[in-house]
């Protein structure tokens, strides 16, 4: 499937997270820590995107969620994808996205080969 | 005389088409100068408008110092009021600059929305405030100050070379 042959903007959305899956561990797309914990931006030229992990209370019991959010350059949100459908493909490619954002934020692999250095010359 | 005539005329076709093409050449010289011109006049307001985002820059890393000192002294008010500022420097820095340079003031931008609306937050619901995480995104901020290294380093360019080069 390419981007081409999308048509509905859902498509688009999940052509997006794949897109962003592929560029992120290439590295070409760096995400940044925010102030909260469960969520990471990429910054782009004309937009932003976040990439959050939450839990939602509403129903009186903690359902987990994943969001995209496409933000416009001051912070506004142009459209957004809420999984909480943890068995579905599209929470899995969220989860996915959300784990490679928070290792692209923390620089999680010089840590770990820094640790591993140091576990070697222990 | 039927030869004379068609050496006459040749000679006229030649030195037609010789005008032709001296005039051609001037239209062309005299649009190039006006197109040197213009591209100068562009590249001297751009050169303007870079000095112009390196003050911003350098109003902006001001700015992150002071935020910083704010959050370790616990001043939450105050430093709510230097968000707002700091952000509009931001916007103004943006519409000065290329658009390479504007991802990470998009970024920047929106990280300091959502830094400001969790310090606000926290001071309504009179919940702590850890100023040290705080910090740690606003030092992440000043990667900022690599744009305003690589705006210096052109504009020197431009007064070494006399061209801009962007």
């Amino acid at each position: 499937m390419t981007i081409a042959e999308e048509s509905t903007i859902d498509g688009k959305l999940s052509y997006l997270v794949t897109a962003l899956i592929d560029k992120t561990r290439e590295g070409k797309v760096l995400w940044k820590p925010t102030i909260n914990d469960g969520e990471f931006l990429a910054g782009f030229s004309r937009y932003v995107v976040s990439i959050k992990a939450g839990y939602d209370n509403e129903f009186r019991e903690e359902r987990p969620f994943r969001t995209l959010r496409l933000l416009d350059r001051d912070g506004r949100t142009i459209d957004a994808k809420i999984e909480y459908d943890t068995d579905s493909s599209d929470y899995e490619d969220l989860e996915y996205l959300f784990i490679l954002a928070r290792r692209s934020a923390h620089n999680a692999e010089q840590s770990i080969d820094y640790l591993l250095q140091e576990l070697e010359s222990r | 005389m039927a030869i004379a005539g068609l050496m006459v005329g040749a000679i006229g076709l030649v030195v037609s088409a010789a005008a032709l093409v001296v005039a051609v050449w001037q239209i062309r010289r005299t649009q190039s100068a006006a197109e040197r011109a213009a591209q100068a006049a562009t590249e001297a307001r751009e050169a303007i408008h870079y000095i112009a985002a390196i003050s911003d820059l350098s109003q902006i890393s001001v700015q992150i110092e002071l935020i910083k000192e704010l959050h370790r002294n616990e001043e939450w008010t105050r430093a709510i009021d230097r968000y707002s500022l700091l952000r509009r420097l931001l916007t103004e820095a943006r519409l000065r600059l290329p658009e390479e340079a504007h991802t990470e003031l998009n970024l920047a931008i929106i990280r300091l929305q959502q830094m400001e609306k969790d310090i606000n937050n926290a001071v309504a619901q009179n919940v702590p405030i850890s100023s040290s995480d705080l910090n740690n995104l606003l030092v992440d901020l000043q990667s900022l100050e690599m744009i305003r290294v690589w705006l210096e380093d052109r504009l020197s360019k431009v007064s070494e070379t006399g061209e801009w080069q962007p």
